[in-house]
C-alpha cells in the first residue's frame, strides 16, 4: 500500500475520497443502487415477458376454483386456490410432525446405542448413520414408495396382519385410531388448562423437594393434575363452549371495524415496533457512565429501522387492500373456531374407529374406519424420518460426549447406577448441547418433505406446482412457496431460541 | 439439505489386542459383560440375523433382474451421449483417472499396513462371504460359490497372519500393492460380467492408465520438488473440468467462432495493454492515480454491459477491473509484478479458449435436448456447483461479518432467506421464472439453470460454515496484522481467511457431500441425471419392466461409494491437519 507521505494532524479529517467512512459509504451505496436497477430491469423484462405471453400478475388464482383434483388432504377437490394451498400446508404439516417424532426417538435411541459398550449394538448403529446419511434422501425417498408398491394387494387372502386392526397392503397402512368429533375442541380447552394445571404443581413440587429434601414425586403430582383436568373436562366439556364468545365477538369486531381505524391501529403498531426496537438498541449501548458515542453505523441501523417503521405505515395507508385482507382474514379465522364452540352444547369427544375393508380392494371412506397411512405419506416419512434420525444420533453422541468426563465420575462416585448416570446426570447437561443442532435438524426435516413432490404426496410443493400448471401464476407459486418456508424457519428458529435462553447456563 | 458432519471422535480400535487366543474373552468382555448387555447382544443378534436373511435372500431372489444394471451402464454413465462418440466419454474418464493416478504419487497416499491388520480384513471378508452362504436364501450355485470364496479368503486371512509371526505389528505391507490386487480382481470381473467387449477393453485400458500414471507420478515425485508438482496438479484438476465438459463432451465446431474478427484482437489487446497497465498498477508506485485508473476500469467494466459489445470484451474487461483492484495489495516487489502480469495473461488466454468454445456449436448428431446426462451430469452439477458456490460463498461469509452495514444486511438476508427455503423451490425458481426475469433474447440452458440454483443454494450454507471459521478466529490475529500496517483486503487475503478456510474443512467437505446429493433433486424438474435415469428411464424400458427398486439400490450404492468415500478422506485430512487440537 502506498504510504501517506507526511503525519497529518490528528483533527485534521483527510479529503473525502480518501475519507474511509465515505469510501466505506460510497462503495455501499452503490452497490445497492446496483442491486436497485438490476432489479428494476428484471421486473420490467418480466412484465414484458408476461404480457407477452398474454399472462397477467394476478392473485386472482387464489380465490377462483383451481379445477384440480388432489390425492389426499381434508379437501381432495378444493374450492379455491388458498384451499388448495392450505391443503397441502396441512399435508405438509401432518408428514412433518409425525416425522419429528418418530425420527427424535429412533435418533436418541441410535445416538446412546453408538456410545454403548456392547460390540455389537456399537457397530449396527455406526453402520446405520454411515449408510443411511451418505444416501440422497430423494433417493430414499423415492425407493420407500417403490416399496410400497410391492406390498399384497387388499383383495388378496390375509393381506393384513391382523385382519380388522392391522392391514399393509399397497393400498395403505391401517391401524386403529381415535378422531375428534363435534366437542373435541371443547374438552381440548381442559386439556390445556391441565396442562397449564401440571405446569404450577410441577413448579410447587420441585420446591417441596428443594426445600425439605425428600422425593417430592413432582412428575407424578403433576400428571395427576393433567389427568384430572382431562376427567373432568370429558363431561364439562358443554361448559368450555363458552370460549366461542371471545371468539364471537372478535370476528363481530373485525368484520365491523372500519377500515380507516384498522389501517391507524396497524400504521401505529408498525412504527411503535421500530420506535421500540431503537429503544432497544439504545438501551444496550448505554453503559452505568452513559449513552456511548454513536457510530455512523449504529445511526445508520437506527435509521433503518425508523425508516422501515414509517415504509409499512405508509403501505398500509396508500394499500388499502392489505388491511382488508387482514380484516377479512381475522374475521374468518375467529368465525371458523367460533364454530368449534357452542356454550352448553353436548357430543362426542373422540370416537374410535378400526380400519375395516368396504368394498374388495378399497378401504371405507376415511374417518371413522381407523387411520391409513398412503404409499406417498409412507415414503416421505420413512425417509425423513430414517434420514434425520441418522443426523439426530450424531448429535446426540456428540452432546453426550462433549459431556465433561468428570460428570460422569462424580456420579458414579455417588453410587449411581450407569442408567441413573445417563438419566440424571448425562442427558440433561448434554440436552443444553443438543437443542440448537437438534432444532436444526427439525427445520430441515420440515424443509426435506417438500421432495414429496417426487412421489406425489400432495405437499405445499406439489400442489403449488398442480396450480400454477393450471393457472400459469409460476412466479405468484414461487413467492408463496418461499414465504411459507420462510415462515416455518422463522417460527421454528424462534422456539429453539426462546428455549435455549431457558435452558442456558446462568454464568458469572 | 444441508448436514454438516457432527466431529468424528476417532473410532476407538473395538478388536482385540489378542484374537486367537482370548476370542470368547473378547466377546465376554465386549458382548456379555453383564446380564442386561447379554440380552441386548442376543436380541441384537437375532434383529441383524433376522434383517441380513432378508436383505439377502432378497438380493440373490431369482426375481432379481440384476442383470439390467449391467446391460444398461452406458444409460446410466451418460444417459443420451451419442453411441459413436462414446470414446469422448472415455477419453474424459482417462483424465480423471491419470491425474488421479498422478495425484496419489504426488500425495504419497497410502502408507503401509500390518500383516496382521490386512490378515483381519481378509478374515472378515471371509466370514462375511461365510455368514452369505448360510443366511441367503439363493440358489445352491451362489452359495456353494460364496462358502469357497469365504473359506479361501479367511484361510488366507490366517495364513497371512501366521506367516507375520505372533506379536508381530510392524507395519511392512504397502497399502498400494493391497490396492493393485484389489484393481486386478475388479478387472478379471469385468471380463466376467455380460457387457459389450468394446467396454471391457476400454475399462482394462482405464486400469493400465491408473497404474502407468501413478508409476509417472512417482518419477516427476523423484524429480521435482512437491511444492510445485502438487500446485501444477491443483491447477490441471481445476482446468480438467471445463476441458472435459465443454471440449472433450461437447465436441465444439470451432468454424462459426469469429475467431479472427473478434477472439485475437480482444486477446492480443487485453494481454498487451492490460499487461502493462496492471505492471504499472502492481508497481507499488502507482499510488493515488492507479487508484482512480482502477476506478475507472471497474465504471468501463460495468458500463461494457450496457452498450453492445462481444461477451468475450465484457467478461476480459471485468476481470481487469479484478485485477486493478487487487493489483496494489498483492504488487510492491518487482517479483510479485512479474506473477500479476504472468497471471493476468494466462487468465485472459483460457478465458478466451474457454468461451470460444462455448460459443461453438457442438458437433454432436442425433441428439434429442441435453447432450450429457446420468452420472455425467451428476459430477457436472456438483463441480461446477461447488466451483461458483466457493466464491460467493467466501464473499457472503466476508459480507456477513464486515463491519458496513448495508453489505451485512444483504448478505444477511441472502444466507437467511436461501438457507429458509427447500432446494426444490430454488430451483423451480431457476428452471421456470429465471427466463421471465431476462431480456427475451437471452435463452439459458437448461443445466446451467440448475447449475446455477444448485450453486446459489450452496453458497449459502458455505458461507455460514466459513463465518464460523472467520468468528474462530482470534482478536489478536487482526490486531497484529493491523500494527503489521496491513490494510483490510491484506489481513483478509493473508491472516484471517487462509486459518478460517483451514479450521472449518469438516464442515467444507459435509457441505460438498450435501452438494453432491442435492444434486439429485434436478430430477424432479426433468434434468437427466443418474437419479433419473435408475428411476425413470431404465426402469421403463420395455426389456427392464419391473426393474426399479434393483435400479434404485443399484444407484444407492453408487452414490453411497463416493459420498462415503470422501467423508473418511476428509477425516483423514483432518487428522492429517491436526484441525481441533490446536
Amino acid at each position: 500500500m502506498t504510504q501517506t507521505a507526511a503525519p497529518k494532524a490528528a483533527h485534521e479529517r483527510p479529503p473525502f475520497w480518501r475519507d474511509a467512512t465515505v469510501l466505506k459509504w460510497a462503495a455501499q451505496i452503490a452497490v445497492l443502487l446496483g442491486l436497485v436497477f438490476v432489479a428494476v430491469i428484471a421486473a420490467r423484462s418480466a412484465a414484458r415477458n408476461l404480457e407477452a405471453q398474454g399472462l397477467t400478475f394476478s392473485w386472482r388464482f387464489l380465490s377462483d376454483p383451481p379445477g384440480i383434483q388432489l390425492s389426499e388432504g381434508f379437501a381432495t377437490l378444493p374450492d379455491s386456490g388458498l384451499e388448495a394451498i392450505l391443503v397441502g400446508v396441512v399435508n405438509m404439516l401432518r408428514v412433518t410432525a409425525s416425522g419429528v417424532v418418530a425420527a427424535t426417538i429412533l435418533g436418541v435411541v441410535i445416538g446412546i446405542a453408538r456410545l454403548s459398550s456392547n460390540w455389537l449394538v456399537n457397530k449396527s448403529s455406526t453402520v446405520y448413520v454411515e449408510t443411511i446419511r451418505n444416501i440422497p434422501l430423494l433417493l430414499q425417498i423415492v425407493f420407500w414408495a417403490a416399496v410400497f408398491v410391492s406390498f399384497p394387494s387388499l383383495e388378496s387372502e390375509g393381506s393384513g396382519p391382523i385382519e380388522g386392526w392391522l392391514y399393509a397392503t399397497n393400498k395403505g397402512l391401517s391401524i386403529p385410531w381415535f378422531f375428534p368429533r363435534e366437542a373435541f375442541w371443547q374438552w381440548a380447552v381442559f386439556l390445556l388448562a391441565g396442562a397449564i394445571a401440571a405446569r404450577f404443581v410441577f413448579r410447587w413440587r420441585i420446591k417441596v423437594l428443594e426445600e425439605t429434601g425428600h422425593d417430592a414425586h413432582a412428575v407424578g403430582y403433576s400428571l395427576a393434575a393433567f389427568l384430572a383436568f382431562a376427567f373432568v373436562g370429558w363431561f364439562a366439556h358443554p361448559l368450555a363452549g363458552a370460549i366461542g364468545w371471545i371468539f364471537g365477538g372478535l370476528a363481530w369486531l373485525f368484520g365491523s371495524i372500519p377500515v380507516l381505524l384498522m389501517q391507524i391501529v396497524l400504521a401505529a403498531l408498525a412504527v411503535g415496533l421500530a420506535a421500540w426496537w431503537i429503544k432497544r438498541f439504545l438501551d444496550s449501548l448505554r453503559s452505568p457512565a452513559g449513552l456511548a458515542r454513536l457510530t455512523d453505523d449504529d445511526i445508520f441501523r437506527m435509521g433503518l429501522a425508523g425508516a422501515m417503521g414509517l415504509v409499512a405505515a405508509v403501505v398500509f395507508f396508500l394499500v388499502p387492500g392489505i388491511t382488508e385482507g387482514i380484516n377479512l382474514g381475522l374475521e374468518r379465522l375467529f368465525e371458523f373456531w367460533d364454530t368449534k364452540f357452542d356454550f352448553l352444547r353436548t357430543g362426542t369427544v373422540l370416537e374410535f374407529g378400526r380400519p375395516t375393508v368396504e368394498t374388495p380392494g378399497r378401504f371405507a371412506g376415511f374417518g371413522l374406519t381407523g387411520m391409513t397411512m398412503s404409499g406417498p405419506f409412507f415414503g416421505v416419512w420413512m425417509g425423513v424420518t430414517l434420514y434425520t434420525a441418522a443426523f439426530i444420533a450424531e448429535i446426540v453422541r456428540g452432546g453426550i460426549l462433549a459431556v465433561a468426563k468428570g460428570q460422569t465420575e462424580a456420579g458414579l462416585a455417588l453410587g449411581l447406577k450407569r442408567g441413573q448416570l445417563l438419566r440424571m446426570i448425562v442427558l440433561p447437561q448434554a440436552f443444553r448441547i443438543i437443542l440448537p443442532p437438534m432444532g436444526n435438524q427439525y427445520l430441515n426435516l420440515a424443509k426435506n418433505t417438500s421432495l414429496g413432490i417426487a412421489v406425489g404426496y400432495a405437499e405445499v410443493v406439489a400442489v403449488g406446482q398442480t396450480l400454477f400448471n393450471q393457472t400459469g401464476a409460476t412466479i405468484q407459486v414461487i413467492l408463496i412457496w418461499m414465504g411459507f418456508y420462510l415462515l416455518v424457519s422463522l417460527i421454528l428458529s424462534a422456539i429453539v431460541n426462546w428455549y435455549n435462553r431457558r435452558v442456558a447456563l446462568v454464568e458469572r | 439439505m444441508t448436514d454438516p458432519i457432527v466431529n468424528e471422535v476417532q473410532e476407538s480400535e473395538s478388536a482385540p489386542e489378542k484374537p486367537s487366543a482370548g476370542a470368547i474373552r473378547w466377546a465376554k468382555e465386549n458382548l456379555f459383560s453383564s446380564v442386561i448387555n447379554s440380552i441386548l447382544s442376543l436380541l441384537m443378534l437375532a434383529i441383524i440375523v433376522l434383517f441380513v436373511r432378508g436383505l439377502l435372500s432378497y438380493l440373490f431372489s431369482e426375481e432379481r433382474l440384476w442383470n439390467v444394471i449391467p446391460r444398461n451402464m452406458k444409460l446410466y454413465w451418460t444417459e443420451a451421449y451419442p453411441v459413436a462418440e462414446m470414446t469422448r466419454t472415455w477419453v474424459s474418464l482417462g483424465v480423471v483417472v491419470v491425474l488421479t493416478g498422478l495425484s496419489l504419487a504426488v500425495w504419497r497416499v497410502g502408507g503401509r499396513t500390518s500383516p496382521r491388520q490386512f490378515g483381519r480384513t481378509l478374515t472378515s471378508l471371509g466370514i462375511a462371504g461365510l455368514v452369505l452362504a448360510i443366511l441367503a436364501d439363493a440358489s445352491a450355485g451362489i452359495r456353494i460359490g460364496a462358502a469357497v470364496v469365504g473359506a479361501v479368503l479367511i484361510l488366507a486371512g490366517q495364513a497371512v497372519r501366521l506367516m507375520a509371526g505372533p506379536g508381530f505389528k510392524e507395519e511392512t505391507i504397502h497399502i498400494r500393492s493391497i490396492l493393485l490386487g484389489v484393481l486386478a480382481i475388479i478387472g478379471g470381473i469385468v471380463w466376467i460380467l455380460p457387457i459389450e467387449s468394446g467396454t471391457k477393453v476400454s475399462l482394462s485400458i482405464q486400469g493400465v492408465l491408473l497404474v502407468v500414471s501413478y508409476l509417472l507420478g512417482g518419477l516427476i515425485t523423484s524429480r521435482v520438488s512437491g511444492g510445485l508438482a502438487r500446485g501444477a496438479l491443483v491447477g490441471l484438476w481445476m482446468l480438467s473440468l471445463p476441458v472435459i465438459y465443454l471440449v472433450i463432451q461437447r465436441a465444439p465446431v470451432v468454424a462459426d467462432v469469429p475467431l479472427m474478427s473478434v477472439f485475437l484482437p480482444s486477446v492480443v489487446g487485453f494481454i498487451v495493454v492490460g499487461g502493462a497497465f496492471l505492471w504499472w498498477a502492481g508497481s507499488g508506485k502507482a499510488g493515488e492515480p492507479g487508484r482512480l485508473a482502477a476506478g475507472v476500469v471497474v465504471l468501463a467494466a460495468l458500463g461494457s454491459w450496457a452498450v453492445s459489445l462481444p461477451m468475450l470484451v465484457r467478461f476480459l474487461l471485468l476481470g481487469l477491473a479484478t485485477f486493478a483492484l487487487a493489483a496494489p495489495t498483492f504488487g510492491g516487489t518487482s517479483k510479485a509484478q512479474k506473477n500479476i502480469v504472468v497471471a493476468w495473461s494466462a487468465g485472459v488466454l483460457l478465458t478466451a479458449y474457454f468461451m470460444a468454445m462455448m460459443q461453438a456449436d457442438t458437433g454432436l448428431e442425433g441428439l434429442q435436448g441435453e447432450f450429457i446426462g446420468g452420472l455425467n451430469l451428476t459430477f457436472l452439477l456438483a463441480l461446477a456447483g461447488l466451483a461458483i458456490s466457493f466464491p460467493i460463498g467466501i464473499m457472503l461469509a466476508l459480507g456477513r461479518t464486515s463491519s458496513m452495514p448495508i453489505f451485512r444486511l444483504l448478505s444477511t438476508g441472502y444466507i437467511e432467506t436461501v438457507r429458509g427455503v427447500p432446494l426444490i423451490t430454488v430451483l423451480f425458481f431457476a428452471n421456470l421464472v429465471i427466463n421471465r426475469f431476462l431480456p427475451r433474447e437471452v435463452e439459458l440452458d437448461d443445466v446451467v439453470k440448475a447449475i446455477v440454483a444448485v450453486a446459489l443454494f450452496s453458497a449459502a450454507y458455505l458461507a455460514e460454515n466459513v463465518r464460523g471459521g472467520l468468528q474462530s478466529i482470534p482478536k489478536g490475529q487482526y490486531e497484529a496484522a493491523k500494527a503489521m500496517g496491513l490494510s483490510t483486503v491484506q489481513t483478509t487475503v493473508f491472516i484471517t481467511l487462509p486459518q478460517a478456510l483451514r479450521s472449518v474443512i469438516p464442515a467444507l467437505v459435509g457441505q460438498v457431500i450435501s452438494l453432491f446429493k442435492d444434486t439429485s433433486l434436478v430430477a424432479i424438474i426433468g434434468l437427466a441425471d443418474f437419479l433419473r435415469v435408475a428411476r425413470d428411464i431404465v426402469p421403463n424400458q420395455p426389456a427392464s419392466l419391473g426393474s426399479l427398486r434393483e435400479s434404485l439400490l443399484f444407484a444407492m450404492v453408487i452414490y453411497w461409494i463416493f459420498t462415503f468415500n470422501v467423508s473418511r478422506a476428509s477425516l483423514r485430512l483432518e487428522r492429517k491437519l491436526g484441525v481441533g487440537e490446536r
